[in-house]
């Protein structure tokens, strides 16, 4: 007898077992029950992130829409020209933070203006501080190495001077989109991060001739925010500039028409593609503003499908002159 | 020892636990594998409400005390002819195919040994000529007693009124063939009885008419571009062989658009005009690399005879034909 | 009755229901095809799937809720599923019996506990931490998950070996990377020479799972001090190598009972009795555990290096797979859809995308009858893990129900014009537009231009928007290699994006 039970287990280490036994059972069947899942359709999430347009824009002022400076010296002319609509200070509050979206494409020098100017996007940088930015960012998604695109643009050392933070388009600030109503921007790579982040967006381009769009300028600046192997928007790149500019409702576009790119573009490579036509325009209707460039491109906004659609969809106006734009020049 | 039997009276519980709990599994899952889920056939396109009348002509006594059928009658139309028959449903949806029926039907002794009747209902009997006559199998002879047909060595090909139909065989017996061409029989009955539109072909005189010579050509006739959808048919006049031809064009005015196109074909090709007597207003003869064409219109027709013969053996078939043509056109009036 | 007996008879059972279960994966309703048997049965039971895919999607699919059934008896009563119920662990068993002699001495050496033992359990969280890897985790737990690994082992190889050698199906069977599952079913199977039950004693990552929940097994074995004349001899023929002899690795027990019955001096019983030579939790030090936890974190990113993993996806997968970026979490590699496959066109991907997608589902045209067939959904129903999840006809096809959102495409065919017969050799052809399922055709002809050509020879032409990639029209191609009408993964409904 005594020999049994000196391994028998004792009552209350057997309940003991027991119960931890129990426990464990029951807390795998709890996990099991509460991770259940019958429909195999749901088991992965949804492929969402379906968003609406992101409109940064501010209340519109009759008159105050759309304004045209001429002159060859780049801060002066955007100065006048964003003066001219009230200042900064009607597009940016103290406190907000500010996205500027210049083209910075191509890893190239400023001379070849196939990028946005850095006096440009100093100038901008400056003004947005001094009507109270706290944070002032600066993105794009270029086509050849961001890096090198940023440096050689000097953009870089444009937003370091002043106090601008350069985001480069890391694979994490990338998300994919679904536009309501779009065909093309479906489940696509945007650069989310970025946009996320600010309260006001200011896209700075440039006026250039471009072989499938026919002319690359405010509109089309947008591009640079997809992600993915976008080049398959070339098939139909009327309806991606529409959708893009469906999607994004900038605060304000600055379209420098300093020395616009005439031909070979969207890259040109010589200062011969480059014609001296010394205009800034800046609009808060970036169907408008396109449509004054292309008449520095000697084109008529009916030239260009995508301006029409993107009138018919109520986007902007492609009669500038109903905006009454100012005009001014500057002599510095 | 009281402990060991203990143990093993435990043993065996669990033992026999296990064997239960395996007997339990086998069970549950011979019961399982009799339930099953079979993907729903192929989803099925609505065909027309009701079932075809032509279902009916497949009935189990087509083939008399020999076959029977093997299956149901199939339908198909035009959104799913390609699953049965593949790469030559283009002809036929190119002719206003509406439905297909087919039907297998095997001898009673031998499954292995069957005819498969296909059944087509082409809308109109211009267009059941015209897949019949734009399929005609090499090494054939003609069904003596159909208008259109012809037979191989183990197939029937027949069309007749809005309808052509095809009884395929298993082999070349004879037996076989025979039933096929009497089940032939019973569907030209069948057929004959529908109402149908007599087309061009109708027209054609009957003496010297070459058997089984109609033809339809669908674009490029006689070398010219712009002669399309010609019947011909060959005739036999005094050991020469001449050829009838006919267009139908939707109005008088097409017709006589052809006739002026292809007139200018003929003469500007080099054609010379001889001299022509003939009872038929606005003819016009053109002789052309030793080949006379006697050319008409007729109301909606435009026509014509070909050959190389004395011209008055051509003219005498002109005239032939335009009075069928006329007299058929005022039976229809 | 000797519970060995038993437990060999629930061997013999599970491995010849096993087998039995993998040759009906056939699309059928004979008594010999698929019909209702459940031929998931291993695979449900197997809670490494289930847990593996619960960390990496968060949920549990249906089917995978059997293996709850496995964790609470092995949390109540051991191991149970190594030693009764694991074909795989059967067949080892088998093959140590016949590899190794009878003298009780080697026996016992051959038999020791080795400290590599440990090696299963940090393989184990190697394949949890990639698989809880926040929002790109990958499932890599089936490639030595031995339900998995024995079921492709016997369904991409052994069953198509019989198939064609002994002429027993109508059409043979062809799997491509044939080699590389060789090489990992043989190797596993042979090392039983080395060492009787080598796989479950030192890789098993199943084996190690059970070896962690174990612990508050109500009956087990343990040895009764006062009967014990220390013989050893309960060691000679211990599957786990748990050595009742000296301290139960209860971890490694895999509850074989060949320490029970032997000897009749009824030293070792499986039973509630306390034993104060019980070794509870397994021997894994701390050590081990970290390094085999950051092994676990380095070894996604770095499988991923080189930029063949599902973002530059070049893989065509069945209708009905997940978004690429799900599918990674989900697929257990295990084979089913593969064999299932009435055209055979469904075959393992080798190490081209890497090591995630070793062993995956992919489709190779060129293999098999045929294309993917119109009318067949079979590899979704037959999925486990429903990384391929199941379609309805409707849906596969766009009709009914699905009516306005166009059938299910996997890919999109490219004519190459340098290679098709018509457009560069001027030789008529068109195979690839008789081929074609769909009406209408995603193929269609033209005649081409040059008027020369008495008859016009007519060329084949890609509808993209209409064709669905079934690659039937790659395999008809009479052109070798790849042929001259391929079809790439572009396109593919189930990435949702726009392609052409």
């Amino acid at each position: 007898m005594q020999k049994m039970t000196q391994n028998k287990l004792s009552r209350r280490d057997f309940i003991l077992r027991c119960t931890k036994a129990g426990i464990s059972a029951a807390a795998a069947a709890a996990m099991a029950g509460w991770l259940y899942e019958a429909d195999p359709a749901k088991i992965s999430p949804q492929s969402g992130n379906i968003v609406e347009a992101m409109n940064y824009s501010i209340p519109p002022i009759a008159g105050k829409t759309m304004s045209v400076v001429t002159g060859s010296n780049r801060p002066a002319t955007v100065t006048k020209a964003i003066e001219l609509l009230g200042g900064m200070e009607r597009f940016v509050r103290p406190g907000e933070n500010v996205l500027l979206k210049p083209n910075a494409g191509f890893a190239m020098p400023p001379r070849i203006c196939a990028t946005t100017h850095p006096e440009l996007i100093a100038q901008v940088t400056k003004l947005c501080f001094q009507a109270g930015a706290k944070k002032v960012f600066i993105t794009d998604n270029p086509i050849n190495d961001p890096k090198s695109c940023f440096e050689l643009s000097q953009i870089a050392s444009a937003a370091q001077k002043n106090g601008a933070e350069i985001l480069l388009p890391r694979p994490d600030y990338f998300k994919p989109i679904t536009l309501k109503g779009a065909e093309l921007i479906n489940n696509w790579p945007m650069l989310y991060a970025p946009l996320k982040k600010v309260d006001k967006v200011i896209g700075i381009a440039i006026v250039k001739d471009h072989r499938r769009s026919i002319a690359s300028m405010s509109m089309k600046n947008w591009y640079g925010l997809l992600g993915g192997n976008r080049s398959i928007f070339h098939q139909d790149i009327n309806k991606i500039i529409v959708e893009l500019a469906m999607l994004i409702r900038p605060t304000l576009v600055i379209l420098d028409g300093t020395e616009t790119m005439i031909s070979n573009g969207p890259t040109g490579g010589s200062e011969s593609d480059l014609k001296q036509t010394d205009t800034m325009i800046v609009s808060c209707d970036q169907v408008a503003a396109d449509s004054f460039g292309a008449s520095l491109l000697g084109l008529k906004p009916q030239d260009l499908p995508y301006l029409v659609k993107a009138e018919s969809l109520g986007l902007g106006t492609t009669d500038y002159q109903s905006l009454e734009p100012l005009y001014a020049q500057s002599k510095a | 020892m009281p402990e060991a039997i203990n143990r093993n009276r435990t043993h065996t519980i669990i033992s026999y636990v296990i064997l239960f709990v395996l007997i339990i599994i086998f069970i549950a899952i011979i019961t399982k594998q009799k339930h099953y889920y079979v993907p729903a056939a192929p989803i099925a396109e609505k065909t027309t409400a009701e079932t075809p009348k032509t279902q009916a002509w497949l009935n189990p006594q087509l083939f008399g005390a020999d076959l029977e059928p093997a299956n149901e009658v199939e339908n198909y139309n035009a959104a799913n002819l390609y699953e049965k028959i593949d790469g030559k449903a283009d002809l036929y949806l190119e002719n206003e195919f509406v439905s297909l029926q087919c039907r297998r039907y095997s001898s009673k002794q031998s499954q292995q040994e069957w005819a498969e009747v296909y059944l087509y209902d082409m809308a109109k009997a211009r267009n059941a000529f015209a897949v019949y006559s734009g399929q005609k199998r090499s090494k054939s002879q003609p069904l003596g007693w159909a208008q259109f047909g012809y037979k191989t060595k183990d197939a029937v090909y027949s069309a007749s009124g809005n309808f052509y139909f095809e009884i395929i065989l298993s082999s070349d017996a004879n037996q076989l063939l025979q039933a096929a061409e009497s089940a032939a029989r019973q569907l030209t009955g069948f057929a004959s009885k529908e109402p149908s539109e007599p087309f061009a072909i109708s027209f054609f005189p009957k003496d010297n008419f070459v058997f089984d010579s109609l033809k339809l050509i669908k674009e490029d006739a006689f070398g010219c571009a712009d002669m399309k959808n010609i019947f011909t048919a060959a005739y036999s006049v005094s050991g020469n062989d001449l050829t009838v031809f006919i267009a139908d064009t939707p109005d008088s005015n097409s017709a006589q658009v052809l006739f002026d196109k292809y007139h200018n074909f003929l003469t500007e090709n080099g054609g010379t005009e001889p001299a022509n007597n003939i009872d038929i207003p606005g003819s016009k003869a053109v002789e052309l690399f030793g080949t006379t064409d006697i050319i008409f219109r007729y109301e909606n027709y435009f026509a014509g005879v070909r050959g190389s013969g004395p011209i008055g053996d051509l003219n005498n078939l002109a005239v032939l034909f335009k009075n069928s043509l006329a007299d058929a056109k005022n039976d229809t009036k | 009755m000797k519970i060995t007996t038993t437990r060999r008879i629930s061997q013999i059972f599970f491995f010849t229901l096993f087998i039995w279960l993998c040759i009906v994966t056939t699309v059928g309703q004979k008594i010999w095809q698929h019909r209702g048997w459940p031929v998931n049965f291993f695979l449900n039971l197997d809670p490494l799937g289930a847990i593996g895919t619960a960390l990496s999607t968060h949920k549990l699919y249906a089917p995978l809720l059997w293996s709850l059934i496995t964790i609470i008896l092995t949390i109540l009563f051991g191991r149970f599923f190594c030693g009764l119920v694991c074909p795989f662990g059967a067949l080892h068993q088998f093959v140590s019996h016949l590899a190794h002699g009878k003298k009780k001495a080697e026996l016992i050496s051959l038999h020791k506990y080795h400290k590599a033992q440990r090696i299963k359990y940090y393989i184990l969280i190697v394949f949890l931490i990639m698989a809880a890897f926040g929002g790109s985790s990958s499932l890599l737990s089936g490639l030595l998950d031995p339900i998995p690994l024995f079921t492709r082992s016997i369904n991409l190889l052994i069953l198509p070996i019989i198939g064609s050698s002994a002429k027993i199906v109508a059409t043979n069977r062809f799997y491509q990377s044939s080699l590389l599952t060789l090489t990992v079913f043989l190797t596993f199977v042979l090392l039983n020479f080395y060492k009787p039950r080598f796989f479950c004693l030192f890789i098993c990552p199943l084996g190690a799972l059970f070896g962690l929940i174990n612990r508050f097994a109500i009956l087990r074995i343990n040895r009764n001090l006062s009967n014990c004349t220390n013989c050893k001899l309960c060691n000679s023929h211990c599957q786990g190598s748990c050595e009742p002899a000296e301290t139960v690795k209860l971890s490694e027990c895999l509850l074989c009972f060949n320490c029970l019955d032997e000897y009749g001096f009824h030293a070792v019983d499986f039973s509630m009795a306390e034993s104060k030579t019980i070794q509870v939790s397994p021997d894994l030090s701390r050590r081990g555990f970290i390094a085999a936890a950051f092994t676990g974190l380095l070894a996604l990113p770095a499988l991923r290096l080189f930029g063949a993993s599902y973002k530059d996806n070049n893989l065509i997968r069945p209708p009905g797979a997940i978004p690429e970026k799900e599918f990674i979490k989900r697929c257990l590699k295990c084979g089913q859809c593969m064999r299932l496959c009435p055209s055979n066109v469904i075959q393992p991907a080798g190490l081209e995308a890497g090591l995630e997608n070793l062993w995956t589902p992919v489709m190779n045209n060129r293999i098999g009858t045929s294309g993917c067939q119109l009318n067949c959904v079979a590899c979704g129903y037959i999925c486990p893990t429903a990384a391929i999840r199941p379609l309805t006809l409707a849906e596969k096809l766009g009709k009914g129900d699905f009516s306005g959102k166009g059938p299910v495409k996997i890919g999109t065919a490219f004519i190459d014009r340098s290679k098709c017969l018509p457009w560069a050799y001027g030789v008529p052809c068109l195979v690839c537009q008789e081929n074609c399922p769909l009406s209408p055709k995603a193929i269609y002809t033209q005649p081409n231009d040059d008027k020369q050509n008495e008859t016009a020879l007519l060329r084949p032409y890609v509808n993209p928007q209409l064709c669905i990639g079934c690659g039937i029209c790659q395999h008809e191609c009479p052109v070798g290699a790849k042929g001259a009408i391929i079809v790439t993964p572009d396109g593919q409904s189930r990435e949702n994006k726009f392609f052409l």
